[in-house]
């Protein structure tokens, strides 16, 4: 491999002087799909990131008609944040979807969510919620489109649209419970499956010897281990390094 | 045997089954059949085609994955001999990355490409314009806009 590396030096660069390109290719230059190829395995956070660098990467990131691009903010927050199971609702689409999880404050007044889940899709605007409502995640357009249709419509007619609202809230809650629970189970089955793996991996170092014959491992050694405790509960894919 | 030439029309003489690694030379040589006519490239350069059969020499053996395959999308399981193969100036790898587009050798553009991801990996938008020197051409007002888009990256 050395000599092959060498040769490579040696020949890079007589490149610039024997091609007529004036410039080599720069990320810019890359035909779509395989810039495309690229974000695939990129974070979410990562693609946010590379869609404010410029112009180009935003319209290429940004467009939420399509397909594609979509389905790239969607596998990345499978992969990346694989306990955020449940897809955005209606009308929001997934890099907006993604900003939401990522951003962890209120819209309006800036608070910090901590510890609880998401909650998304409150259809009521806030200046309408009771007092002391236990959710601060809105979603603003959603909020300024509901606001406007408020206000277009007659004083006579707005209590029972109200009305109205609260019940779609409370259909969106319950929905959001469900999924909520679905979250969970799946994130328990793939815990389960992780102590399963590590169970096994673990079990085939103890098989393990080395030259002389002699146990490599001790189970209850390899069990001390803290890097193998962290591995039970570390949420991402589990690795040969763990 | 399969003869190759590249844009500025240096030979390499390869092994059929290296040169089998790109979809597009295996699709050509099953058409053409047996021959001794060299396989014009006009898209690669001698250095780059160079770099690519040490890829496909490399990994000549590997089993073929199909396009659907990709279960194993995650960046960081690079080995050691591609990650040393992958370092390369940007102009270079980018070239990889064209030319294994072209050629269609899908486990090398998932090299390069994964390569890329991972210089991309962990940075604000700023530090990845300076890493591949792109300009910011946001207008003021975009970059207004950009900027309140930022600011969850910034706490961070």
């Amino acid at each position: 491999m050395s000599s092959s590396t060498k040769r490579q030096k040696s020949i890079a660069p007589s490149s610039k002087t024997t091609t007529n390109l004036t410039h080599s290719p720069n990320l810019l230059q890359l035909p779509p799909e395989t810039f495309l190829e690229i974000s695939k395995s990129l974070a979410p956070v990562d693609l946010l990131s590379l869609s404010l660098v410029c112009k180009t990467f935003y319209s290429d990131l940004c467009c939420s008609e399509s397909i594609t691009v979509q389905e790239i903010w969607r596998q990345s927050r499978l992969t990346y944040m694989p306990f955020r199971l449940m897809g955005p609702p209606d009308g929001m689409n997934e890099r907006e979807y993604i900003r939401f999880l990522i951003e962890d404050k209120c819209y309006f007044c800036g608070t910090k969510i901590s510890g609880e889940f998401f909650f998304i899709s409150m259809n009521i605007p806030r200046p309408f919620l009771q007092n002391g409502s236990r959710s601060h995640r809105f979603w603003r357009d959603q909020v300024q489109s509901k606001y406007i249709e408020l206000c277009s419509i007659a004083i006579e007619d707005q209590n029972d649209w109200m009305y109205q609202q609260y019940q779609l809230r409370n259909d969106l809650q319950r929905e959001i419970a469900e999924r909520r629970r679905e979250d969970v189970l799946s994130r328990e089955n793939q815990r389960s499956q992780r102590i399963q793996d590590i169970g096994d991996k673990l079990d085939i170092m103890c098989e393990e010897r080395d030259e002389n014959e002699e146990m490599k491992y001790q189970r209850s050694i390899l069990e001390k281990c803290p890097s193998l405790r962290r591995c039970y509960t570390y949420e991402r894919p589990f690795s040969e390094r763990g | 045997k399969v003869k190759l030439t590249s844009s500025e029309g240096t030979e390499f003489i390869i092994d059929r089954k290296v040169a089998e690694k790109s979809v597009l030379l295996k699709n050509m040589l099953e058409d053409v059949g047996e021959s001794d006519m060299a396989i014009p490239l006009p898209n690669v350069t001698g250095p780059i085609l160079n770099k690519v059969i040490d890829y496909c020499t490399h990994h000549q053996d590997d089993p073929f994955v199909s396009q659907e395959d990709d279960s194993k999308k995650v960046s960081d399981d690079i080995d050691d001999w591609d990650a040393e193969f992958c370092k390369v100036d940007q102009g270079t790898l980018f070239e990889l990355i064209l030319s294994a587009n072209y050629l269609d050798i899908k486990p090398l553009l998932d090299l390069t490409c994964k390569t890329v991801a991972n210089m991309i990996k962990g940075k604000t938008p700023d530090e990845i314009r300076k890493t591949f020197n792109i300009i910011n051409d946001f207008t003021p007002e975009e970059e207004e806009h950009v900027r309140k888009e930022n600011e969850w990256c910034e706490e961070r």
